[in-house]
């Protein structure tokens, strides 16, 4: 099959002279060979139901779904149901319909994970998928964690060194009252393979959803998570770093929609740039009517290695209430001077300060992984790029 | 004195920004020696200090640094702290990411070139950071973030110590500390002395650092230019008087 589409669309198109709304992806004569990642741990209390249609799979977001549409009658774009990014949506992602059409399209059923009500499961379910040369894959998930409890759920997915297919993986999930999801995704794919990540989901009131997320690999990666926090003092925390090397290209959309009382979104991002690479990222923080007394912090940490990257950022915060409070800040830049001194005046060369500078940049995510062997393995992978 | 000098500044000229800020320079320490440099704000004494480790900022225009026999002038800042140099930094950097321990471990491997036995280095740390009345917590934070003041600064006199080098140049290592920290400071600045036979270069303008450390050599530095020298005692008349008799003269 064709792949013809358009990604990670900011909430409202203010990028239009940089021609950074959004991003086409095409790709040709695509054959996708399996269908769902590989459950490699599925610890006691967790429920994994199989090959399940989408409409069913997807069915628990049909109430907040419905509340939303009341919530936005006759409101048009960006924001309505008639975003085009977002149209027609149960649930919204941060890339988009696109994907969604591409899982008709390749039909794709879902894999729902699940617990029960007042459960706490401690031992993370973990996925992981290897992508084979010549191999194409592409996956649907539902993270389902009810009301009063809380999961931990780790996808790594990592390929032959000379895999050149598609690596597409769609996540949905909903976070119940007073519940946690812990999600966290690592992606170590080689440097010819083209990575699709799409990510959305609704945190109820108190409920609190927490992403760890590691972009290290693939020639080229679009992901995307858009957030709803509809409950009253929902929270949504999220970490993510990368790395750009060689001429790996990003393009990254991260969406915060802040509909309840006092909800909480605090998302960092922190990556380095060197060689020819280059990354979009769009940061959108919306606040809604009826969010008042929501805050929303975003920051943006990248370290430019080399003249030839290209970096843009496109933060954005929307507010169509009063009291909230919305910040976002970027911090850009270059191995410091006074940095490369205090690292030199301990002994450390100038290759070796920058390779350690990175390093603790990707470090500093990556000790949030709940898994030792996932750490060492990233661990490993770095050696081998850095 | 037969034994050769450690460092040998001659005729150092320096400037920054096309600025001239230290004139004909002439400096001597011997191993083990505690030199004391002491002056005003302006005076030039951070200048030196980033000098003799090599900064690029500080552009030097005339004269020579030598060190252990080996001419440094020109050496990258690394080579140096390899060769035994040290500096303790008045604003030490943030760096998230690495833990104090692990920079720690990477410095000395850099410096040595030798696999590092980890129990052995552990032990030391503790033991280190226990002299220093640190929390042992601080080992596995990240360097210098979210440390206080005085924290940033015994992480650099715990660096001095893990790191052992012939001369350490100690930049205003007191400012910003209460009374407890200095003596703690003082204190491993101190073990330094008798630990490695270590030679120090101490830039001050206050002296209560000074207190508990036996002092060779005390300097004054006005206007880039060393305008008196003397033993420990001028110190004390330092601390009585201030600068005003070596700014007029």
């Amino acid at each position: 099959m064709n792949i013809d589409m358009r990604v990670n669309e900011l909430p409202a198109r203010t990028y239009r002279w940089l021609q950074l709304n959004g991003e086409d992806v095409s790709e040709k004569d695509i054959s996708f060979s399996a269908f769902s990642l590989e459950a490699v741990k599925v610890p006691e209390g967790v429920s994994l139901l199989e090959n399940v249609d989408a409409d069913k799979a997807e069915s628990i977001f049909a109430p907040s779904h419905e509340a939303n549409l009341k919530a936005d009658e006759g409101l048009v774009g960006p924001n309505g149901d008639t975003a085009p990014n977002h149209a027609g949506q149960i649930v919204r992602t941060g890339m988009g319909t696109g994907v969604d059409s591409l899982l008709e399209s390749a039909g794709v059923k879902a894999t729902v994970i699940k617990i029960a009500e007042g459960t706490v499961v401690s031992e993370p379910v973990m996925f992981h998928d290897h992508l084979s040369k010549g191999k194409s894959t592409i996956s649907r998930q539902v993270i389902i964690v009810p009301d009063n409890s809380e999961l931990t759920v780790i996808m790594d997915y990592d390929s032959d060194a000379d895999a050149d297919g598609i690596e597409a993986v769609s996540t949905k999930f909903f976070v119940g009252k007073d519940a946690t999801l812990h999600l966290v995704k690592v992606q170590m794919l080689g440097q010819k393979v083209r990575h699709f990540d799409d990510l959305g989901g609704v945190v109820m009131e108190k409920g609190k959803f927490d992403l760890v997320e590691m972009e290290m690999g693939a020639s080229k990666s679009y992901v995307g998570a858009y957030v709803s926090l509809l409950g009253d003092e929902s929270q949504s925390l999220n970490n993510t770093g990368f790395l750009g090397t060689d001429e790996q290209f990003y393009d990254f959309n991260y969406v915060a929609e802040q509909r309840g009382k006092k909800t909480d979104s605090m998302a960092t991002f922190r990556g380095v740039l060197e060689e020819r690479a280059s990354k979009n990222w769009r940061g959108s923080l919306d606040f809604r009517e009826g969010s008042s007394g929501s805050v929303g912090d975003e920051q943006e940490d990248t370290l430019l290695l080399s003249p030839d990257v290209i970096n843009r950022s496109m933060p954005l915060i929307l507010c169509k209430e009063e009291n909230v409070d919305g910040r976002h800040g970027a911090t850009i830049g270059q191995l410091s001077d006074d940095m490369l001194f205090y690292m030199e005046a301990r002994g450390i060369d100038k290759e070796t300060a920058k390779k350690i500078m990175v390093r603790a940049r990707l470090d500093s995510v990556a000790r949030m992984i709940p898994d030792e062997d996932l750490k060492n393995k990233v661990a490993l992978f770095l050696d081998q790029i850095l | 004195m037969s034994e050769q000098n450690l460092l040998q500044v001659s005729d150092l000229s320096v400037s920054v920004d096309e600025m001239q800020i230290l004139h004909k320079l002439n400096l001597k320490v011997n191993p083990g020696e505690t030199h004391v440099l002491m002056g005003p704000n302006g005076a030039g004494k951070s200048t030196l200090g980033n000098t003799l480790m090599g900064n690029p900022n500080y552009v030097v225009n005339e004269g020579k640094i030598i060190f252990d026999g080996q001419d440094i002038t020109n050496l990258s800042t690394d080579k140096r702290a390899a060769a035994g140099m040290f500096m303790s930094f008045q604003n030490p950097l943030e760096v998230p990411g690495i833990s104090l321990s692990a920079f720690i471990r990477n410095a000395i491997h850099s410096q040595t070139g030798k696999p590092i036995k980890l129990l052995a280095y552990k032990k030391l740390l503790e033991s280190t950071m226990e002299l220093l009345n640190m929390d042992p917590s601080y080992a596995d934070r990240d360097l210098n973030v979210g440390f206080s003041g005085g924290e940033k600064k015994k992480a650099e006199i715990l660096q001095l110590l893990m790191l052992s080098p012939r001369l350490a140049i100690l930049d205003e290592t007191d400012s910003g500390l209460d009374v407890d920290a200095v003596r703690t400071v003082s204190k491993g600045i101190e073990e330094y002395q008798k630990r490695e036979n270590g030679a120090l270069i101490i830039i001050t303008h206050s002296t209560k650092i000074l207190e508990s450390l036996h002092v060779d050599h005390t300097h004054v530095l006005v206007k880039g230019e060393l305008v008196a020298s003397g033993d420990g005692s001028l110190v004390e008349e330092i601390n009585a008087n201030g600068f005003e008799r070596f700014i007029k003269d």
